[in-house]
């Protein structure tokens, strides 16, 4: 291992987790936003497309991901041209594994602001498109950063698949010299340099979260 | 931020030491190669499995191909979808399989095995080098793939250990109905040793988990890299490397039907023929894998 093949699975590793993150918020967050509207306490009850929407995302949620990227080889292929060898075939399925889970942590964002905040804007006439986006996305904005930084966490956890597809990624790096020195890989300073790595980006993505959590947070009086 | 304060040192502190150590390999073949001083004729794409295949490539034949001025790009994929990726046209070429597993393939896009390269031995490994013989009782772990679970079972039966139940194959004859997670209902061991136990786990596993049993059944390759350098003094029995058996369970080079003779193809196989390849593959691999050029382009092994 060279920097130049650690710094290659490190864009790997970070264009397969921020790519499909970020495609899986443009998919999640409106599908959140319909989950938690469209529920029984919502905004506008609507227990049908709430039941349908539920159904999808909690199919979509019960499929391992391993086996979502078999089912969606010729999507990939279809799409991207390829299904192995490059990180962004990993993207289609890893954006089919998070979207579902990115519903359901908006979906849970928006559930927690108070009902009487609500209540109190609808009283003065506001719409509910206003409500959507004046209150219930800008009142939950440090719960939804707070949330992206849990997603994009277990959708790098999620590249580790990408070893059986030659995606490539720090993971499929450590997993392919372990492979290549199984009965001294612990000896080498390979395993525990791509791991250090791993860790630092897990951080960065954590601190980063929380730290842009709470500067939008204006419920604070006092820091 | 004290966090980054400390990790940020840390972490180019073991960047320089990895580095510093990079490559301290051992087993490395001195091989003279020329070098290509004309024009690109392009890149040659091979998805393989990671041992011995991408290693032969990475080290050897991508310097043969070189002469002739192409460029090797080795990707490792799992053996699974090889040739389903090489039939959608994603790589020119794949390199993990050997004949008899061709033959089952069942894809609309037909392939063909382009030479023959290497084989594999087989054998059984003792976890306990003073304890090689195998006693009643032990526990032993194989393969958990169908296609090289009969062959494990095959060293076992021709060692008069077990025999392999008939129910295991199918009317055609081919070996269909064996269960990897209940193997010791698919076998009969013999009297001698009918106390033995078999668990079938992965490949990539078999090396770390000797330890929790008695004997492994461990490709040539994996045992080689995976046991250490005392591999050998564990071997309790092999395969007979018959010629027959060797030229059965060679790896080959899969290409497309269609791309049977193109410039690439063609180059790998000459590539491979090299008598530089078989001396890299015995300086490297020792007995545990065993160079056998054949050419596919001359004789179709699929027709046979």
């Amino acid at each position: 291992m060279n920097l130049t093949s650690l710094w290659t699975a490190t864009y790997e590793t970070l264009g397969m987790t921020l790519i499909s993150a970020f495609l899986a918020y443009l998919v999640g967050v409106p599908l959140g936003i319909c989950l938690n509207i469209t529920s029984k306490n919502g905004l506008h009850p609507n227990k049908p497309i709430n039941l349908i929407l539920g159904i999808i995302v909690n199919l979509l949620r019960s499929v391992p991901c391993m086996l979502l990227i078999i089912v969606l080889l010729p999507l990939t292929r279809a799409v991207v041209g390829r299904g192995t060898g490059y990180w962004y075939t990993m993207l289609i399925p890893l954006f089919f594994a998070s979207f579902p889970f990115v519903a359901r942590m908006v979906e849970q964002s928006l559930a927690e602001v108070p009902p009487g905040e609500i209540e109190a804007v609808r009283s003065m006439g506001a719409s509910n498109r206003e409500i959507v986006f004046k209150v219930l996305l800008a009142e939950s904005k440090p719960s939804l950063i707070g949330g992206s930084a849990v997603s994009a966490i277990s959708i790098l956890g999620y590249t580790s698949f990408a070893y059986d597809f030659g995606a490539g990624g720090l993971i499929s790096s450590a997993y392919g010299f372990y492979n290549n020195h199984t009965g001294n890989y612990l000896s080498y300073p390979n395993v525990w340099v791509i791991i250090l790595v791993v860790v630092v980006l897990v951080q960065l993505l954590q601190e980063g979260g929380l730290h842009l959590a709470r500067k939008t947070d204006k419920r604070r009086v006092i820091s | 931020m004290k966090k980054s304060k400390v990790l940020i040192p840390l972490f180019a502190l073991t960047l320089l030491v990895s580095c510093a150590q990079e490559n301290a390999s051992s087993n490395v073949v001195s091989i003279a190669y020329s070098s290509y001083s004309g024009e690109s004729k392009g890149e040659i794409s091979v998805c393989a499995s990671e041992l011995p295949h991408a290693k032969i490539l990475n080290d050897c034949v991508a310097r043969l191909v070189a002469e002739d001025g192409y460029s090797l790009k080795v990707t490792v994929l799992d053996w699974t979808i090889q040739n389903d990726a090489v039939a959608h046209g994603e790589y020119d070429a794949n390199y993990f399989e050997h004949v008899p597993y061709l033959k089952q393939y069942s894809g609309a896009t037909p392939l063909y095995a382009a030479c023959k390269v290497h084989y594999e031995k087989l054998c059984l490994y003792a976890n306990n080098t003073n304890k090689k013989m195998l006693w009643n009782g032990a526990k032993i772990e194989l393969v958990n793939d169908v296609s090289n679970v009969e062959r494990a079972l095959q060293l076992l039966s021709s060692n008069n250990i077990l025999t392999i139940n008939s129910t295991n194959y199918d009317s055609n004859g081919s070996f269909a109905n064996f269960d990897v997670t209940n193997p010791n209902g698919c076998v009969t061991f013999l009297d001698a040793y009918k106390n033995c136990s078999l668990t079938c786990l992965k490949e990539s596993q078999l090396c770390p988990s000797l330890p929790d049993y008695d004997f492994g059944i461990i490709p040539g390759n994996t045992a080689m890299t995976g046991l250490g350098d005392d591999y050998a003094a564990r071997i309790s029995f092999g395969e007979t490397a018959s010629a027959e058996l060797v030229s059965q369970k060679a790896n080959i080079i899969t290409v497309t039907r269609a791309a049977k003779d193109s410039e690439k193809t063609k180059e790998l196989v000459k590539a491979c023929s090299d008598p530089r390849l078989s001396q890299y593959i015995s300086g490297t691999f020792g007995e545990s894998v065993l160079y056998h050029f054949e050419n596919g382009l001359t004789a179709d092994f699929l027709a046979a």
